[in-house]
């Protein structure tokens, strides 16, 4: 029997498909890229479940990029005992995801809350809460047929490199053009590919090809510096009757927490260079981290405070390496159970990691 | 399975259980609700169609529009009535502050609602056979491809081709597998990957705009709307056809109508023919006088706006184009009333609506394409926009009564939309008397293969960013 058209057209089309994926796949691997996982909603969404653990199984960890990076998972797991459980949001303050902890009655753990000011202070709460409202609405409202999906998701992609949409889908290949834009438009921030790396556990760290790079450190920083620029010149932050409400807010939602049990600390992670200086400005100490803790009545670890975590370089201003990742992780460990009162009763029975080394 | 060589009863059980399955998928407790409407709806509409009885015939009649329009008025329009009654009373001076319902709509429920409402309608007025079998009026109503958001099937469309057993044959199955490509290529890489992102961003940006990306903003959702939900009826289409079914067409290159009722023959037209024969005729047509045909046509269009959501703006929408309908049937009207006065073949008869180009030019036959186009994007405006505050900066800006607006869109944003928007006009033009299948049938093979290739490798190459159809929420 001949073929008809249509049938080698789609014979055609098939191979073509194939053929595509597979030289899709061999340039990024070629380009030094691993597979890995999209850092979305669906991600946090599934760990997000995970928070109903006994207190003596898990800490929560809400905020930013910086815990996100600052916090090495497995060190972690490794000193406590407890899962790490990473609900932080790149870009994003806690506030968010904070009041959702608040309000859900089940939630009886411990959190730590990563404060990088320039976001837990920022007035633009429609911009700077979108993903955490879209991250939250998506946990809320997941159907059966997005969680079937997203199973099939992870598996894909655990295997293959180019289904990391933030770096290769179409939109963000598109926006590697960077074609100019007219006078006062935010146009999307354009990060190497090569920076960030998330894993399953959603912990995020920078690669090994940006760590080796200097020429990709430095576009991270031109990046730091424009997002610097832009936070510096969209004032006004949380002042005044603002600020308090937004303290207020915090503070009901950190009594709620600990009316049930719960165990709460702010933490803020190290920044160095030029946007370390910047933040020193623009947020003085006493006005807002502070005011924050004695406001909220919560203990807090301040990098500067601790000469273990205070004199870190961190390749782009920001994030911390990984390797220092770890060594932040294993002081801030330290620091919650010599200090803070902090305990991981099943820290003895899982690791034989000497805390004092 | 339904290719396994099982008994035909088998193969519906089976398609009966995928679909019930695919629906449970969303939400599983609003199955019940599916079920209770097919249950009811195929009692009542046998006893439609034997009962002799006027009065009994009314009255389960009645059963039957209670039924349906009342659960689609308690889970779509609750919360909305209960607002108006709220803002009502209190205009009245009545402190009324209630808890808000917190009503959650089911997937799809304006669209099988419709479906077993023409059946009930259909026995009462015996235009066809009642469905003999339960198994048969089940799949008719859950059938999985059109069951959450369209075509929206007439019982004489799908219920015959359950009654002999249907396999695809091989041309069925590839021409299906085609429009699946095509219609998962509309939404996933020019709807959500394309468009969407810039449509929300202009929407819900607070501050007045200007008018270069109040427009861009417009058009992204226009061509968002129609490849969204015609990717979705692209999709249902080319899955029934791989199974060897057959579902009506839902759009037919709306962007290069002439005219609003030919914008109507063309957009999701199982909706509006839906809307023509159990609404507009029953209401008197344009049988009972001039007036009338007005007051019917305005009535039709008002509703079908309040048909696809639960808020005044899409009133608004559905106001608009009663309006643009009736406005072109008076210019119409009065033409043909002039063109009877003059004569045939005269000079005023080969005139068309613009002066100086002849009607059957192709050219003025595109820029009226264009002016309706254009008039169709500031319905839009109201079809998107959350509340009338949106739609009015939207419209201000649109139509430079704004001073200064803060710029928003990057320039490749705007590159992406006017492509998209310039090609979707050239496409539709050229395709406006055709169908995708007769095109592709007449392509050579290899460019054929091409070009669906192109279309899966940009669907593989936009990921996931694809949201929900616009439509499941209607």
């Amino acid at each position: 029997m001949q073929p008809t058209p249509l049938l080698k057209a789609s014979i055609l089309a098939l191979v073509s498909v194939i053929i595509f994926v597979a030289c899709w796949e061999h340039y990024w691997r070629s380009r030094g890229f691993a597979a890995t996982y999209n850092d979305d909603k669906v991600l946090w969404a599934a760990k997000r479940k995970e928070v109903y653990k006994p207190p003596d199984q898990a800490t929560v960890f809400i905020g930013g990029s910086r815990i996100k990076f600052d916090l090495d998972v497995p060190t972690w797991e490794k000193l406590t005992g407890e899962e790490a459980i990473q609900l932080a949001i790149v870009g994003t303050p806690a506030r968010l995801t904070l009041r959702d902890l608040a309000n859900d009655e089940k939630f009886k753990g411990k959190l730590i809350i990563d404060v990088a000011e320039s976001q837990f202070f920022s007035i633009d709460t429609v911009r700077r809460d979108k993903s955490a409202r879209e991250a939250i609405e998506y946990y809320y409202k997941e159907t059966p047929a997005q969680k079937a999906s997203a199973s099939i998701d992870y598996c894909l992609e655990s295997h293959l490199v180019f289904l990391e949409e933030g770096k290769f889908g179409l939109n963000a290949l598109l926006n590697d053009l960077q074609i100019p834009n007219r006078p006062g438009v935010a146009a999307p921030l354009v990060l190497p590919k090569e920076f960030g790396v998330t894993g399953f556990n959603r912990q995020t760290f920078m690669s090994p090809m940006f760590l080796s790079d200097p020429h990709l450190q430095k576009r991270q920083k031109d990046v730091m510096i424009r997002v610097m620029i832009t936070v510096m010149n969209t004032p006004p932050f949380l002042k005044g009757d603002n600020l308090d409400a937004l303290l207020k807010g915090i503070k009901t939602s950190i009594d709620k927490i600990r009316s049930r049990g719960g165990l709460v600390m702010f933490v803020r992670p190290p920044s160095s260079g030029d946007l370390l200086e910047n933040e020193k400005r623009v947020f003085p100490r006493q006005q807002y981290w502070d005011r924050l803790l004695a406001y909220t009545n919560t203990p807090g670890i301040h990098f500067s405070d601790y000469p273990g975590i205070a004199n870190f370089a961190c390749p782009e201003w920001s994030h911390l390496a990984p390797k220092d990742g770890a060594i932040f992780t294993e002081q801030l460990v330290k620091i919650l159970l010599d200090e803070k009162g902090w305990t991981f009763p099943n820290k003895t029975k899982l690791t034989t990691y000497d805390l004092n080394r | 399975m339904h290719n396994l060589p099982f008994p035909w009863k088998l193969k519906k059980i089976n398609l009966l259980l995928a679909s019930y399955i695919f629906y449970a998928a969303w939400n599983p407790p609003f199955i019940l609700l599916l079920w209770l409407s097919t249950v009811v709806d195929f009692f009542v509409g046998r006893a439609l169609y034997t009962q002799e009885n006027k009065y009994k015939k009314r009255l389960l009649l009645v059963v039957s529009l209670i039924g349906n329009l009342g659960m689609l008025c308690f889970f779509k329009y609750g919360g909305f009535l209960l607002q108006n009654f709220v803002a009502l009373v209190n205009l009245f001076g009545i402190d009324f502050h209630p808890a808000k319902p917190g009503i959650i709509l089911p997937a799809g429920i304006s669209f099988y609602t419709f479906t077993t409402l023409c059946y009930t309608i259909d026995m009462y007025k015996r235009r066809s056979e009642p469905v003999r079998s339960m198994l048969d009026f089940s799949l008719f109503v859950t059938f999985f491809p059109h069951l959450v958001a369209g075509p929206i099937v007439r019982p004489p469309q799908l219920v015959p081709q359950f009654e002999t057993p249907r396999k695809a044959s091989q041309q069925q199955l590839i021409q299906g597998l085609f429009l699946l490509s095509l219609g998962l290529f509309m939404k996933v890489a020019v709807a959500d990957t394309l468009l969407a992102s810039s449509a929300d961003v202009i929407f819900g940006y607070q501050k007045s705009l200007p008018g270069l990306d109040a427009w861009m903003g417009v058009l992204a959702f226009s061509g968002q709307i129609f490849f969204d939900f015609a990717g979705y009826s692209t999709c249902a289409i080319g899955v029934a056809l791989c199974l060897g079914f057959i579902l009506p067409e839902n759009f037919r290159y709306p962007y290069a109508a002439i005219g609003f009722s030919d914008f109507w023959r063309r957009w999701h037209i199982t909706l509006s023919t839906w809307l023509r024969d159990y609404l507009y005729i029953p209401l008197g047509g344009n049988r009972k006088g001039e007036g009338r045909t007005y007051v019917n046509l305005m009535i039709t269009m008002l509703l079908g706006g309040l048909w696809h959501g639960a808020s005044w703006t899409f009133v608004v929408w559905g106001a608009l184009h009663g309006i643009y309908l009736c406005a072109e049937r008076l210019v119409r009207e009065k033409f043909t009333g002039n063109l009877k006065l003059a004569g045939k073949g005269s000079e005023l008869q080969k005139a068309s609506l613009i002066p100086g180009i002849s009607a059957n030019n192709t050219l003025s036959n595109f820029l009226l394409a264009l002016i309706t186009f254009f008039l169709i994007n500031v319905t839009w405006v109201f079809f998107r926009a959350s509340d009338f505050t949106t739609a009015w900066r939207m419209l201000t800006a649109m139509f430079g009564q704004t001073d200064n607006g803060n710029a928003v869109l990057p320039t490749l944003d705007i590159i992406k939309i006017t492509v998209v928007i310039i090609l979707t006009i050239i496409f539709h033009w050229f395709m406006r008397n055709t169908t995708v299948l007769q095109v592709a049938q007449k392509t050579k093979w290899w460019l054929l293969g091409g070009i669906w290739a192109i279309l899966i490798i940009a669907i593989i190459v936009s990921q996931k960013t694809g949201g929900s159809f616009i439509y499941f929420q209607f």
